[in-house]
């Protein structure tokens, strides 16, 4: 019996993490995939991934921009983050 | 076309000019709701004390932290959250909004009006939790707070950043000695904040209309959080209130806050401690259940005057069971308050309005409180109710007693029926000295019983109309003069003739 593969990555991420080891895999979310050019352009302009390796995954819902998320920090530069945020602030004006 | 160019370049601009802020927000995920109180698993950089918002809008409160997981009080509507939904935090302290605009208004302890009125646009936003003042920014308490009730006045006067406790069974006047209190600051220059703290919404309603029809509600914010709200909005309503208050007081005004009541405070608390799992003490309030208290009320002070001169004075409210005032929570704020006034059911029930106690109520602040001329009728006044109720378990065999005893119970008796007054009706300083003097000094021995109030009534309808200079000169100048005894012995002997 084989272990399935997402169960191996979590309980590697979590031992890793348990053991004290930093997790530096950041996921960035994009509208369409990215080429390994624009993923160093973006790491480069954000010092704090310096150290990170980053996933790339595809969510059409975001219809253009980025988000990414590494350990429980979120970074939200996605153009859907942003109506959200342009709809809260309409409806706070009276 | 050419507009839409226009418009095109103008964008491109914009954004080549603009720089991206990158802003990086802790997220987690809800794991567990229950009653009114979410627990979140990431979030792992906030700090203690800081806003949450939900997905759908709500915001929560950070309140416990454990090494896994984040526990949250949703300040609002936990019906519509769901297991999986995430939340992201707003790394600022929870605080509330507030400008000169608030006054009149009637709002939740999160800032949003619940008067069908406009938003109140904010000055500044003060945080709930705060410190409160240390040693060196105090002043000594030396100013009255005058409520209009006689008898708290006189015997148990309350000066500006004192915390008066008004404890009491259901039902003896408790929310109207504060009620009272908040009419008669009309023109004394004070702000008058009302915390309703688990109330019922019709109370609520009966409150702001006294308020408003005695347009008192010019100078007075209501801070509403009924018993139809979620617990975390009555725990966090009296230090809403309180922020609010400091507000002013940081501007130099003084301000009264009166938090009705505390018992349902401490419930809440307990409420949302035992949702939390925290440890069960004694009543099964939870083991800081003072510290709720204590931090509140040591925020009410006066400020020196190098740091503006403000003041804030508290009356917090008590409810007591079957007049048990040394059960768990009663005690506690007794012991942080500085002096209390303990309302009795067997004083309301035998015609006694206002149902205080005389004997058992205390003012630790005490007479350095009061002004010149209720000094004057206040110290006689203090004494001969004592003498009374020594003797008033002889009052039934008065045939039977020498003619000392006898004044002395005449005299008692009269003390404390002039005493007595209606509900919102309170009485200016001169009103207040000229009835005491008069008892004082005889002028009601002759009286019976039943028509001192009437009395009353001529006195004060007297002194609104043809003693109108002489009210003028005793609230401005706040002493009694010779002259002024001189005049109102004029002013009693006349209407006393008229009632005999």
């Amino acid at each position: 019996m084989a272990i399935n593969v997402k169960i191996k990555e979590e309980l590697e991420d979590y031992l890793q993490n348990r053991a004290g080891k930093k997790r530096n895999r950041a996921l960035i979310k994009t509208a369409y995939r990215l080429s390994e050019q624009e993923i160093e352009s973006i790491k480069r302009a954000i010092p704090a991934l310096k150290d990170f390796e980053l996933d790339n995954e595809v969510d059409d819902s975001l219809l253009a921009g980025f988000v990414i998320k590494f350990g429980t920090k979120v970074i939200d530069l996605s153009l859907s983050g942003k109506l959200k945020s342009f709809k809260k602030l309409m409806y706070e004006i009276d | 076309m050419k507009l839409i160019d226009q418009y095109i370049k103008e964008i491109e601009k914009d954004i080549t000019k603009s720089q991206l802020k990158i802003k990086t927000e802790e997220v987690g995920v809800i794991s567990e709701i229950k009653d009114g109180v979410a627990l979140l698993i990431g979030l792992d950089n906030v700090s203690y004390g800081e806003l949450i918002e939900f997905e759908s809008g709500v915001k929560g409160y950070v309140i416990d932290m454990n090494e896994d997981s984040i526990g949250v009080i949703i300040l609002g509507d936990y019906l519509g959250l769901k297991s999986g939904e995430q939340a992201k935090a707003l790394g600022q302290t929870l605080s509330v909004p507030v400008s000169e605009r608030i006054l009149g208004r009637v709002i939740d302890p999160l800032g949003n009006p619940q008067d069908n009125l406009s938003k109140i646009k904010a000055d500044k936003f003060y945080p709930l939790e705060k410190i409160a003042p240390g040693v060196v920014y105090r002043r000594s308490v030396n100013t009255p707070v005058q409520t209009g009730i006689k008898a708290i006045d006189a015997l148990i006067p309350i000066g500006r950043g004192q915390r008066e406790l008004i404890i009491g069974d259901r039902g003896t006047g408790k929310t109207t000695i504060a009620i009272d209190t908040i009419i008669n600051q009309k023109s004394e220059n004070m702000v008058c904040i009302y915390c309703g703290i688990g109330q019922k919404n019709s109370k609520m309603a009966s409150v702001v209309e006294t308020l408003r029809k005695q347009k008192a509600l010019d100078y007075t914010v209501v801070v509403n959080a009924s018993a139809s709200d979620p617990a975390s909005l009555q725990y966090l309503a009296p230090y809403s209130a309180t922020a609010i208050a400091e507000y002013f007081m940081d501007k130099g005004k003084d301000v009264l806050v009166v938090y009705d009541d505390l018992t349902k405070h401490a419930w809440a608390y307990r409420q949302i401690s035992l949702i939390l799992r925290r440890p069960a003490g004694r009543e099964a309030f939870p083991g800081d259940i003072f510290y709720l208290h204590s931090r509140l009320l040591e925020r009410a002070c006066r400020l020196d005057v190098k740091y503006g001169g403000g003041s804030i004075t508290a009356l917090p409210i008590i409810e007591t069971l079957e007049g048990d005032l040394s059960s768990y929570i009663p005690t506690n704020v007794i012991s942080i308050t500085d002096g209390q006034l303990f309302l009795e059911t067997d004083l309301f029930n035998a015609g006694i309005r206002p149902a205080i106690n005389v004997g058992l109520s205390v003012s630790r602040v005490g007479s350095t409180a009061q002004t010149k001329a209720m000094k004057k009728v206040a110290g006689k006044l203090k004494l001969d109710l004592a003498q009374y109720r020594e003797m008033a378990a002889f009052s039934q065999f008065e045939s039977e007693l020498d003619e000392e005893t006898r004044k002395f119970l005449n005299r008692g008796a009269r003390l404390t029926q002039i005493l007595i007054q209606k509900k919102n009706q309170p009485f200016s300083l001169a009103h207040e000295v000229a009835a005491i003097w008069a008892a004082n000094n005889g002028y009601l021995d002759g009286v019976s019983i039943s028509h001192i109030e009437e009395f009353g009534n001529r006195l004060t309808s007297y002194l609104d109309t043809r003693g109108k200079a002489w009210v003028k000169s005793v609230n401005k100048s706040k002493l009694l003069s010779e002259d002024d005894e001189k005049s109102l012995e004029k002013i009693v002997k006349d209407n006393v003739e008229v009632s005999s």
